[in-house]
This record gives structure tokens, C-alpha cells and sequence, in this order.
């Protein structure tokens, strides 16, 4: 029983948490371009106020656009409860594996693109088209990085995966999931909408991918969306975390190794959301036809991965 | 060091050696070409350093200096100093695309891992999981060979081929004799400066280094 | 039970003469035919779930005085399953075509197509049950020929009757190849039925094996459309009415997966390891190229076509992997591979259906397949709207729909590759189930913009503002269809035990149930995943309807109001401003711009003013490369065959008797010489 009030507890804490990443990503962006960037508190109050807020809403549109929040939230959710995040377990990660995450992350993605088309403006078009095509050829890269982990695992399971690279030392670890960290960095920068991919704080329509989808979106449905953007990126922060820097707590559950645990984890993602945060400081956004070179880096760092596994591993 | 780290060590090494070829074959600056190649030495000469101090073959320790020296900072800068004083372009024009260079490369890998397979060779030597390593970089220098246009690019194919056979007779064999290596890295180095002589006399006589070029010359 | 199946083939029969007798009176005919076809439909579905379910075969042999031998009918398990396939969709298309011929009746013999269609789905049921290589054949060919027909049903159209013919023609070069292999066991069994061809397999020479596996595979991956023999396929499928395109795409291509595994299982024994590899790497082709060429689709019935190519690619890695483990001698793995070969076969066959009747739908709701000029339709059309997107998700592959659970079988059977078997395949099996993502990303992308332009947004053309909903009938076709979608995804721990059934009676291998599946959960056979459809439907239900509740709950009603659509603050948006179908895929095109080769070509009118364009056309093609690689060429050659051949026709008859005469004489000194 109180496994599975953890199990909540830890998911209710990664939404809770969420936006704060996207805070701190902010703040570093605020400061390096000497601006102050707004308090932790604002975020939340953004969101706040926007689920408070009377919503405008295309006369164009049909149920499919009344859906679209419900469902993307929902399925980021569901995705959410596959992974662990304080512990080794999580809330529903008996139900399936990581061909499961990856496509739950797609089912999400199927409605936003398509809310997209409903409102039949130029920008929502443009929006979804690109949103697409990117992710679909960031799917495969996530899947082989995935696929080049279980091989070494033996297990497809978020849990178990994330079980096995905790089990054993850091150092040993290091050589078989390096690579796999970098393609995984990559899908997390285009899954995420972050520079060099897309950027999150532009205002010009034409250089949009993910905010051009969610243009005709206002109120408390742009709150759902935002926020299940930002639970998104914290999922595959949280997925960096467990598998590439797997050293964790686990055993029983007092207040001191929860406390512990605690720590840790904010430790690392708040160190990941850092990197991201540098790589957004320090490079400028790619023109779209480059981007695809850029996941086709990470799909080579993953067949990378499998191949030296093969190679050095002996695949055992 | 415990010889379970020190393995750990040197695989990583080993990958990161392997991602350093993969961004020799798909820089499309030459610039970023020399570069490439420089780390890949530097990431050669780490390995041999660590095998070096790991498995108490010190006299290894020469060889790993001498590519510090000779293959991560000597060489780049000679190439550089080429560029510079022929004002050729910066990019590299291959035959085929980058993406295609890629693929071609991946399976390429899979290959060397394929064909080196034969238990019965590898058992004896000390890291038997290198030689895949090495037979891809020689597989790369070789595509880079057959693919690019510039010459300047197929002296660094040379190169790159020089540096897989190097590290597969340091993983097998910790090291050919000291005077054999030596001669190699001279051989090497005059090779290099041959070259560069031939690549200003190829601009000379065609006003291009296109190796391309040549072909005016057959019969 | 067995009474069932000669109900069915009694009322297809029935059904397909029948119709004649209403011939002036359209709607008359209409019910008639299509009414006993839904009736055999049930039949049929009643026959070969009995036989599923229970396990228990059925056979029926009708001697005659043929050289060829008995006319043996019989179902096994696997037959069943195909004959279930078979049954199931002809019942929704059935349903389904008694409103939509409705347009044809005016126009169109009713009762001929009612005559055809019925013979097309008679045709098919025999072909999976059949027990005679000669029966086979002349069924097979029934079954061309039938939809031959029906693809030219509008033949007063020459896109039509282009497409009919060169359907005719590969078709028959596919049966030739197939009647060589049946020749060659012939020869080998000395008998054309299926038991002598399974009694004898133990016995065939390598190299007789290798022939008639390369003849086999080229002559079933012509009907099974996969790349390089797909030519046909996006052309001759569309040119059919929906109704039947949705057979031929849903079942009628599944035949020749059946004809594939019996040789593949049953007739040549043992086999070498490349054939799974042959198998594999046609596989992988046809699903990347399918799905990329669909996505560069327009045409709604076009791009399913071509999204059946990759779904055949999606079924045949499953068959690859299971000859891979077949050879390697696991046949747990095998076992689990042939499933997920299956479970796609029934689920591509229901989502495919479902998308062709949707597309049947659109058609005869706007009169028009080509989605730039649709738009809008969810608002006129709001049920078919649903049902398509039901197909879309199933065929995207998104959980919690059919197209998931078979698409993760069909990833952990190739994952199972890394578990042990050679080096070659411990590399390419992830890499193969990783482009298998890829596939499913861009058909995600690909229905994505079929549904999103043709019924989101506003309406691009006259047409679709005036659509109308389907009718009664046309609704419930397609509604069947959808709930299976849902009922074969959450069924599905207890479908794989059955459709274990249909493999082990196929290869005979005992497959332990108890590692497929346990409880509500999907096992993979090696113990490294699980995947529970039911409860993943619960979990999503329970976030979907928590948020609903919650939000409501905290912060109220919401209020809402209606507005036009953000336009930049300069008035008059037009539907016109809409993204274009082109205009979604072009991202597309262009990365893999290495493989489309796409040309363009823009016109502009009134070139005098260099500012004021009147008008301009834009022409944007992308190059089909087995086209224009392999059958142009060939194509050139026929041509120029023939026309060497023109030589020896004169015209004049004296002539054309005299190479009578002379081929007779011949013949007669060949075979007639006295000893």
C-alpha cells in the first residue's frame, strides 16, 4: 500500500515540478542575456491564471480541438506513470514498456498536430507539418537508443531497464550507455522544442514548430497543453537521469534516504535542465533542413551504441 | 586503477575513438577534417598511454608521446599551414553525400565487426574487441581515399589508415619494437611533407588540387 | 457446423445470380445481392470461429474423374483464421455496399457487380481451403479475374481501364511464377495434392528447394504488392469501388501471405537461413517505401493503396523473423514471430477496410478522392469522420487501437533476434525494429494529414461544402469495422492463444500458451517485456476523465467564446490559405528528397507584367524508381518483341493456317515418334 501512495506521490511530483524546469531554463537564458527573468512564482501563477482564464475559440473548430488538451495531457500523463522517478518503481510501469512510452509520447502528439489543422489557418498547417515530420524522425533515434539499452539489460521495461543500470558500478556503465546518452540528449532537445531544434520563446509565426500548433489555443486548454509540454520535457529529463546517472536510493523508506532520494533526483534533473540550458544559451537555431541532420546524428550515435556493445560488450 | 576500471576506461576510449572517425567522414569543412584527426590521435595516444601504464608495457609510453606529438599537433598544423598558403576552399567535395557517407560507414563497421569474428585469431591477444576498431578506421581511410576529391582529403585518408594499423599493433601486440615504431612515425612524417610537396606541385601544373584533374594524364 | 460454410457458399452463389433476376429494377438487385452476401458473411464468420475455437479441422472431398486429382476442401485452423478474415470483412464491405452502390444504380449494372463481387469473395474462401495445387490455381485465377472485373467496373473511365490491364498483366506474370513452383513439386510429388507436396517435402534437393522458394516469392509478392512488384497494386486498388477496394486491400493481398507461409511451412521442409534474411529485406523495402510514396499521396484511396504496401512489408517481417527462428530451431520464437504476422493480417485487413469504406464515404459524400479539394468534412460528415479517425489511429499505430497491440508483436519479434541468434542478426534485428519506428512515425505523419485535410479545417473546394453524411447502412458497415478496431485491441491476450492455434496447425510446432500471454498481459516469449492492452485503456480513461472532472471541479464551467481564426489582424481568411496536402508533405520531400527525386515546374501567365500575375500553375512530381528503373525498360523491351514479332503476322489467313499446320506436325514428331 504505501508502494503505491510513493508511486502517486512520486508522479503528482513530477507535475508539480515541471514547470519549475522550465523556469530555471528561463532564469539561465534571462541571465546570460543580462535580464532579471521571472520568479520561480510566476510560472506558477501563469499557468494559474490562464486555467482561470475565459477561453477564444476559432469558430472553424471542431470537437477534435475540444479534445486535443484532454487527450495530450492524458497520454503525457500516462507516459509519465511508466517512469520511475524517486524510487526504482513507478506507478503503472507493470502495464508496459518502452515501445509503449514512445508511442503513448506519440498518441499526445497525433491530436496535438491534428488541432492543429482544425482551426484551418496557414500557421496551424505549418505547425503540425513540421511538428511531424521532425518527430518522425526523432521516433526511430529514441527507439534504437531505447532498443541499444534493453540489449544490454535484457529487458524492455522502463523499470527494469532503469533497475539494471542501477545495479551496477557507475564506471562500468559509463562505456554502454555514453553514446546512447548523446542520442538521447538530442531526441530530449527536438522532443522538447528547444534550441537549436525550435524555439520556445519566439513570437514570429514562421519560424514556430511546436507554438505554431497550439497558436489558436487560449484559457484553461492552453494551461493543459503548457503544462503537459512541460511535464514532457521533465519526462525525458527524468529518463536521462535514471538511465545515464542511474545512482539512486532505494530500500526503505524512512525520512532521511527520502529525503536523500529527494535531493538527488532534483540534483540531476536541475543539472540536466543546466545543459539543455547551455546548449540553448550557446548555439542559435538551426534552418528547418538541418535539423534532420541533427537526429540523423543521433541515429547514428545509437546504431553506434548497438554496434559497440556488439563490438567491445560482446554483447553479453 | 583497478583493471576492471582501466578495461572500462579504454572501451570508452575505444567509442569515443570510433564517434572521432565518424566526424572525419562527415565534416564537410576541411578545417573540421584536420581537427577531427587531431583528436583522433590525441584519443590514440590516451589509449596507448592507458594500455601503457595499465598492463606495465612501458616502453609504450614512446610511441604514445611521439603521436601526442608528432600526429595530434605537428601534422594538423602543417595541413593547416597548406591550406593557408594554397587559399584552396574550405569544403570538402566528395563523390558521395554525407548521409550516404554515413550509411556507407555504419555498415562498414558492421562489417570490420563481421569479418574479424574468427575466434581461433583473436583469442590470444590482449584486447581482441579493438581489432573491429581498427579494421573500421583503416575501412574509413580508405573510403575517405576513394571518395574525396582533394588531395589534401586523400592524405588524410593515408593517415587515418596509419592510425587504424597503429592501434591494432598496439591492442595486439602491445607495440611493434621501438625501432620499428619509429621508423614508422618517420616514415609517416616524411610522407606527410612528400605529400604536401606533391599536392603544390599538383596545383602548380593544374591550377586545382582536384585530384580529378589528373586523369588528363592517361594515355 | 460445416453446414455454416455450405450456407455461405450457397447464398454467394445465390447472391451473385440472383441479382439478374432484378436486373431493370437497380435498388431491387442491390438488396438482393449485396443482402446474401451479408448473410454469408454471418455464415462464414459462425463456420470459422466453430473451427477456431474448437480446434477441431474440417475437410470434404468430392472425387471426380480429373487427372488432376480429388477436389479436396478442408479447414484447419489456419484456414479458418484466413477464412474468418475473409468472412468478417466481406460482412461490413457487404453492409457497406448496399447504400453506397446506390450511386452506381442509375448509371451501372447492379446485378453485374453483384455477380462479380460475390464470385470475388467465393473465390477467395476457396482458395485458403483448397487441398489440390490445380483447384488452387484455378481458384486463384477466379479471384484475379473477378477483381480484374470489378477494377474495371467504371470502364468507361481509361484510368480504369489502364489500370485493369496492367493489373491483368501482373497478375498473371505472379501466377505463372506460382504455377512454375506447383509445377516443380508436381513433378517432384508426382501428384498435385497438397498432402503428396507435404508428404514429399522431406525430400526435395537444395536446389530444387531454392528455385521454388525464388519462384514462390515472386509469385505471391506480385499479389502481395510488396516492392519492386507493387506496381499494380496503388493503381488498380483505387480504380475499384470502395467496397471492393477495401476487400482487395484488406483480404484479397492476404491471400497471397497464406499461399506464402503453406510453401513456406508446409511444402519445402527445411530450409537455408537467407531465405528469412531475402524474406526480411523485402520486408523492411516495402514498408519504408510504401509509407514514404503514401505519404506523397494526395488521393485518398492512392495513398491507402500504397499505405497497404507498407502494411504488407509490416506482416512479412513478422514471416521473415519466423523463418529466421525456424531455421535456428525455436520454435517458441517462430511460434511468437508467426503470430504477430497473423494478428496483423486480421488487423490490417479491419483498420484497411475500415479507411476504404471511409474514403467510399468522402467519394460518394463530395465526388471527389483528391483530398486538396476536401476540407471541412467533419462538420458535414460527422460519423464518417469518427470511424476514420479510428482507422487512422489503428493504422497509426497508437495505442490503445489494434494497430499497436499487432505492431508491438511484430517489434518483439524482431527484438527476439538479439536474444542468441547469429551476429548479423543480433545487430540488424534492433536496427529493423527501429526503421519499423520509423515507418510507424511517418504513417502517424501520413494520417495525420489524410484525416487532418480532408475533414479538419475548412472546406477547399464547392464539393466538399456541399457534402452530405453517408447513409444508414454505409455507417454501420464502417461502425462494425471500428468497434473491432477497439474489441481486437482489448481482446487481444485472448486472441493470441487462438491465432496460436492457427500457427501451430500451420507449422505444427506446440506453442506454450503460458509464455504469450498471462492473464490480461501480452508476454514476450523471452521474459523481457509485457504489455497489457486492457489496462492501458484503463489507465489513459482515468487521466482522460480525472483531468475532465478535475478542471471542472476547480475552477468551474468554462467559458468560451466563439471567434474567427487568428488571421495576422488583416481580414479575410480563405479556405485557400489552408496548408495544402503538398504543402504538408514538402518538409518531407525534401529530406528524403535523395529518394523522391521530386521535379517542379512553374507556370506563369501573362508574363508582360512582371509584377501582376494573373496566374500561375505549379506542378510538383515526385520519380517512382521502380518504375522508371525496372518496368519502363521492360516495357520498352515487350514493345520491341512485339513489334519484331509483327513480322510474322501478315494477314494473310493461308498463313496463319500453315503455322497451325506446321506446329501440329511437329508436335506430333516430338511426342508421337515411334520406338
Amino acid at each position: 500500500m504505501s508502494a503505491i501512495i510513493f508511486s502517486v506521490f512520486q508522479l503528482l511530483f513530477l507535475a508539480i515540478l515541471a514547470p519549475a524546469l522550465s523556469w530555471f531554463i528561463k532564469k539561465m537564458k534571462a541571465s546570460s542575456q543580462n535580464r532579471v527573468g521571472p520568479s520561480l512564482v510566476q510560472v506558477y501563477s501563469d499557468l494559474l491564471k490562464l486555467f482561470r482564464k475565459d477561453m477564444v475559440i476559432s469558430e472553424t473548430a471542431s470537437w477534435v480541438f475540444h479534445a486535443m488538451p484532454f487527450v495530450l495531457f492524458a497520454s503525457t500523463f500516462a507516459a509519465a506513470s511508466m517512469l520511475p522517478v524517486l524510487g526504482v518503481h513507478s506507478l503503472f510501469g507493470f502495464t508496459g514498456d518502452v515501445i509503449l512510452f514512445v508511442y503513448l509520447l506519440a498518441l499526445g502528439r497525433f491530436f496535438l498536430t491534428l488541432a492543429a489543422l482544425d482551426t484551418g489557418t496557414t500557421f496551424g498547417g505549418m505547425g503540425s507539418s513540421r511538428e511531424m515530420t521532425l518527430s518522425s524522425l526523432a521516433e526511430p533515434a529514441l527507439l534504437l537508443a531505447f532498443f541499444s539499452l534493453s540489449f544490454r539489460a535484457h529487458t524492455l521495461s522502463l523499470e527494469g531497464i532503469v533497475l539494471y543500470f542501477a545495479s551496477g558500478s557507475p564506471a562500468q556503465m559509463l562505456f554502454f550507455t555514453s553514446l546512447a546518452f548523446g542520442a538521447l540528449l538530442i531526441v530530449t532537445i527536438a522532443e522538447s522544442g528547444r534550441i537549436p531544434v525550435d524555439n520556445p520563446a519566439t513570437h514570429l509565426e514562421l519560424t514556430m514548430v511546436h507554438e505554431a500548433t497550439i497558436l489558436e489555443y487560449s484559457g484553461r486548454y492552453l494551461a493543459l497543453i503548457e503544462w503537459s509540454h512541460q511535464i514532457k520535457q521533465l519526462v525525458f529529463l527524468t529518463l536521462l537521469s535514471d538511465l545515464f546517472f542511474p545512482w539512486r536510493i532505494s530500500g526503505s523508506w524512512d525520512l532521511l534516504t527520502f529525503g536523500l532520494s529527494l535531493f538527488l533526483y532534483l540534483a540531476k534533473v536541475f543539472f540536466l535542465a543546466f545543459v539543455i540550458g547551455w546548449i540553448e544559451i550557446h548555439s542559435a537555431k538551426l534552418r528547418l533542413f538541418r535539423v534532420p541532420d541533427l537526429l540523423a546524428v543521433a541515429f547514428v550515435l545509437a546504431i553506434l551504441s548497438l554496434l559497440g556493445q556488439l563490438i567491445i560488450g560482446g554483447g553479453a | 586503477m583497478s583493471p576492471e576500471l582501466a578495461a572500462s576506461l579504454i572501451h570508452f576510449l575505444g567509442m569515443m575513438l570510433l564517434i572521432a572517425s565518424f566526424w572525419i567522414l562527415t565534416s564537410s569543412q576541411i578545417g573540421a577534417c584536420i581537427r577531427a584527426y587531431a583528436t583522433h590521435s590525441f584519443l590514440l595516444a590516451l589509449i596507448t598511454a592507458v594500455i601503457a601504464i595499465t598492463n606495465h608495457v612501458e616502453h609504450l609510453l614512446i610511441p604514445a608521446l611521439l603521436t601526442l606529438v608528432l600526429k595530434t599537433i605537428v601534422i594538423p598544423h602543417v595541413f593547416f599551414r597548406i591550406i593557408r598558403r594554397l587559399g584552396i576552399r574550405k569544403e570538402v567535395e566528395s563523390y558521395i553525400n554525407i548521409p550516404f557517407s554515413l550509411l556507407l560507414a555504419v555498415l562498414l563497421v558492421f562489417v570490420s565487426f563481421y569479418v574479424t569474428g574468427n575466434d581461433k585469431i583473436l583469442k590470444p591477444v590482449a584486447f581482441s574487441e579493438f581489432i573491429p576498431l581498427a579494421v573500421s578506421t583503416v575501412f574509413f581511410g580508405m573510403l575517405m581515399m576513394t571518395t574525396r576529391k582533394k588531395a589534401i582529403n586523400q592524405v588524410l585518408g593515408l593517415l587515418l589508415i596509419e592510425n587504424g594499423l597503429f592501434l591494432m599493433a598496439i591492442t595486439m601486440t602491445f607495440g611493434m619494437p621501438l625501432l620499428v615504431e619509429m621508423g614508422i612515425f618517420f616514415d609517416v612524417l616524411v610522407a606527410v611533407m612528400i605529400m604536401g610537396i606533391f599536392v603544390f606541385k599538383i596545383r602548380d601544373a593544374f591550377e586545382s588540387i582536384d585530384a580529378d584533374d589528373m586523369t588528363v594524364l592517361k594515355g | 457446423m460445416a453446414l455454416f460454410f455450405y450456407i455461405q457458399i450457397l447464398f454467394h452463389v445465390l447472391g451473385g445470380i440472383a441479382g439478374f433476376l432484378f436486373e431493370q429494377h437497380g435498388e431491387k438487385a442491390n438488396r438482393v445481392t449485396h443482402g446474401l452476401a451479408v448473410l454469408a458473411g454471418v455464415a462464414g464468420i459462425v463456420f470459422s470461429l466453430g473451427v477456431l475455437l474448437t480446434g477441431k479441422p474440417w475437410a470434404l472431398e468430392l472425387e471426380g474423374s480429373f487427372p488432376v486429382g480429388a477436389l479436396r476442401l478442408s479447414a484447419d485452423p489456419f484456414s479458418a483464421f484466413f477464412l474468418l478474415v475473409i468472412s468478417f470483412l466481406s460482412l461490413a464491405a457487404s453492409i457497406f455496399a448496399i447504400g453506397y452502390t446506390r450511386e452506381y444504380q442509375k448509371r451501372k449494372n447492379i446485378a453485374l457487380l453483384g455477380f462479380f463481387y460475390n464470385f470475388f469473395i467465393l473465390a477467395m474462401l476457396f482458395v485458403v481451403t483448397v487441398q489440390n495445387a490445380f483447384y488452387f490455381l484455378l481458384f486463384w485465377e477466379l479471384m484475379s479475374l473477378a477483381s480484374y472485373f470489378l477494377v474495371v467496373f467504371e470502364h468507361e473511365k481509361p484510368e480504369a481501364r489502364s489500370a485493369g490491364t496492367l493489373y491483368l498483366i501482373m497478375t498473371h506474370v505472379g501466377t505463372a511464377f506460382i504455377t512454375a513452383a506447383f509445377l516443380l513439386l508436381y513433378i517432384h510429388a508426382g501428384s498435385f495434392s497438397f498432402d503428396a507436396f507435404r508428404a514429399a517435402a522431406g525430400t526435395l534437393s537444395p536446389a530444387l528447394k531454392n528455385v521454388v522458394f525464388l519462384a514462390v516469392l515472386i509469385g505471391f509478392g506480385t499479389k502481395a504488392g510488396v516492392i519492386p512488384l507493387h506496381i499494380w497494386l496503388p493503381q488498380a486498388h483505387p480504380q475499384a469501388p470502395s467496397h471492393v477496394s477495401a476487400l482487395m486491400s484488406g483480404v484479397m493481398i492476404k491471400t497471397a501471405v497464406y499461399g506464402l507461409l503453406v510453401f513456406l511451412f508446409n511444402f519445402l521442409g527445411e530450409m537455408p537461413g537467407w531465405w528469412g534474411h531475402v524474406i526480411l529485406a523485402v520486408a523492411i523495402l516495402s514498408t519504408l517505401l510504401g509509407i514514404l510514396y503514401a505519404l506523397m499521396e494526395n488521393d485518398l484511396k492512392r495513398l491507402l493503396a500504397f499505405s497497404s504496401i507498407e502494411n504488407m512489408g509490416i506482416i512479412l517481417l513478422g514471416v521473415g523473423m519466423a523463418l529466421v527462428f525456424k531455421t535456428l530451431h525455436q520454435p517458441l520464437y517462430a511460434g511468437f514471430a508467426l503470430i504477430a504476422a497473423l494478428y496483423h493480417v486480421i488487423n490490417h485487413a479491419i483498420f484497411k477496410g475500415l479507411l476504404f469504406l471511409g474514403a467510399g464515404s468522402v467519394l460518394s459524400g463530395t465526388h471527389t478522392r483528391n483530398m486538396e479539394g476536401l476540407g471541412g468534412l467533419i462538420r458535414k460528415m460527422p460519423w464518417t469522420a469518427v470511424f476514420f479517425l479510428v482507422g487512422a489511429m489503428a493504422i497509426a499505430a497508437l495505442p490503445p487501437l489494434n494497430g499497436f497491440v499487432s505492431e508491438w508483436l511484430t517489434f518483439i519479434a524482431l527484438l527476439l533476434g538479439c536474444e542468441g541468434a547469429s551476429p548479423a542478426m543480433r545487430f540488424f534485428s534492433p536496427l529493423l525494429a527501429a526503421l519499423l519506428g520509423l515507418a510507424g512515425a511517418l504513417a502517424a505523419t501520413c494520417f495525420v494529414k489524410a484525416f487532418g485535410i480532408s475533414f479538419l479545417g475548412k472546406p477547399r473546394s464547392e464539393h466538399a461544402a456541399h457534402a452530405h453524411e453517408a447513409s444508414g447502412s454505409m455507417k454501420t458497415g464502417m461502425g462494425v469495422l471500428a468497434v473491432s478496431c477497439f474489441g481486437l485491441a482489448l481482446a487481444a491476450p485472448w486472441i493470441v492463444p487462438v491465432l496460436g492455434k492457427a500457427a501451430k496447425s500451420l507449422s505444427g510446432a506446440d506453442i506454450p500458451m503460458t509464455a504469450l500471454t498471462q492473464k490480461a498481459f501480452l508476454m514476450s516469449p523471452s521474459g523481457t517485456s509485457q504489455f497489457s492492452p486492457l489496462l492501458i485503456v484503463l489507465v489513459l480513461s482515468v487521466f482522460l476523465l480525472g483531468t475532465v472532472i478535475l478542471l471542472r471541479l476547480t475552477f468551474g464551467r468554462k467559458h468560451v467564446r466563439i471567434g474567427p481564426s487568428w488571421d495576422c489582424g488583416m481580414p479575410g481568411l480563405e479556405p485557400r490559405m489552408q496548408y495544402t496536402a503538398t504543402g504538408y508533405s514538402k518538409p518531407l520531400r525534401r529530406i528524403f528528397s535523395f529518394l523522391y527525386q521530386p521535379t517542379r515546374r512553374v507556370e506563369l501567365d501573362d508574363e508582360s507584367h512582371a509584377m501582376l500575375r494573373t496566374a500561375q500553375r505549379f506542378e510538383s512530381k515526385i520519380t517512382h524508381h521502380v518504375d522508371e528503373w525496372v518496368y519502363k525498360p521492360l516495357s520498352e523491351l515487350v514493345a520491341d518483341l512485339s513489334r519484331k514479332a509483327k513480322q510474322i503476322q501478315t494477314g494473310h489467313i493461308q498463313l496463319y493456317l500453315s503455322y497451325i499446320f506446321i506446329t501440329l506436325i511437329l508436335l506430333l514428331l516430338f511426342f508421337g515418334g515411334r520406338s
